[in-house]
């Protein structure tokens, strides 16, 4: 049987023993209308779906928007990405900024480390002049 | 459009009462119904270049809707918040005399809702469209037997269940 026949022949019953209960449930489960303006909508999303609703400058704007932003997962994963990009070129940057203060320190440490050098030589050939004018003999 | 807008709206016409029906008595609300069955349209619309006679058209329907409305079920059932929502706005106070104020039908179906998904698809299928097991077979991918077997479980359930809650029109059989 066509239950949206205008005029149904009734369906065989599963089985006799439930024959009965069968014809109430077949009365309980008659089709019911969608709500009114149904398929309006229906007809309204299809043409938003191919963007005919939409004025023709935005649909343009649109479409010469670049693909990837028309998908949403695409695009945090660009983002995503992009962040982590950053974060590596940050990396980078700070580490070098180190090694090169770290290149200061030791050059600094150096040169100082060559003046307490040049200090000490001339008080050892001052010391050896003394002691020489003096008359004390002095070995290397 | 894909097709004409005309020949649309003429297959929504003819049929948007099975569609929306199969929707709202798996789903058991008007509005996740209606939502269900436009998004079954919009498919439709979008694959109606690969259906090839009226008949495929109705079998894609009837299964589109039950998988459609299946999903949309699963969706619900995992939004715990979505279930406190139902809760608060069922009606919690002492129910009315049910012989005055709600029909045999309408208590019916609503025991229908009570299913499982399975057996409510199954018989659905079989008292609403008033299809042969074997048609409903195609429609869920289940062999004939199956859906045979799903059906009489149905029923029984159903009628055990009316039996209790309806007495003054259901006997259990002896």
């Amino acid at each position: 049987m066509n239950p949206y026949d205008t005029n149904p022949k009734p369906a065989e019953p599963l089985s006799p023993e439930f024959s009965e209960f069968e014809y109430q449930l077949r009365n309980s489960l008659r089709p019911v209308d969608p709500p009114a303006g149904f398929a309006d909508r229906v007809l309204a999303r299809a043409r938003q779906s191919e963007g005919l609703d939409r004025p023709p400058k935005q649909a343009l704007a649109e479409s010469s928007r670049p693909r990837i932003f028309a998908f949403p997962g695409l695009r945090s994963r660009l983002w995503a990405g992009s962040a982590i990009a950053a974060m590596l070129l940050a990396g980078i940057v700070t580490e070098e900024n180190h090694r090169m203060e770290q290149r200061h320190k030791a050059e600094e440490a150096q040169r100082q480390f060559e003046a307490a050098l040049q200090v000490t030589d001339r008080t050892l050939d001052h010391v050896r002049q003394q002691l020489s004018r003096a008359g004390v003999p002095f070995q290397q | 459009m894909a097709i004409p807008e005309t020949q649309f709206r003429s297959l929504i016409q003819s049929h948007q009462r099975m569609v929306f029906s199969l929707a709202l008595r798996l789903l058991g609300d008007y509005e996740t119904a209606e939502e269900v069955a436009q998004d079954v349209f919009l498919e439709l619309y979008r694959s109606s270049e690969r259906l090839e006679s009226e008949d495929h058209i109705r079998f894609w329907l009837r299964r589109t809707a039950k998988h459609r409305a299946i999903d949309a079920l699963r969706r619900r059932s995992k939004r715990p918040e979505s279930l406190a929502d139902e809760w608060m706005e069922q009606d919690h106070s002492p129910p009315f005399d049910p012989v005055t104020h709600v029909s045999t039908e309408a208590r019916l179906e609503s025991l229908l809702r009570t299913l499982p998904e399975g057996l409510r698809a199954a018989v659905l299928l079989r008292y609403q469209e008033d299809m042969l097991p074997e048609e409903i077979a195609a429609v869920l991918g289940q062999s004939a037997a199956s859906v045979k077997s799903q059906l009489h479980r149905g029923l029984t359930l159903l009628r055990r269940k009316a039996a209790v809650t309806m007495k003054e029109y259901f006997r259990e059989p002896v």
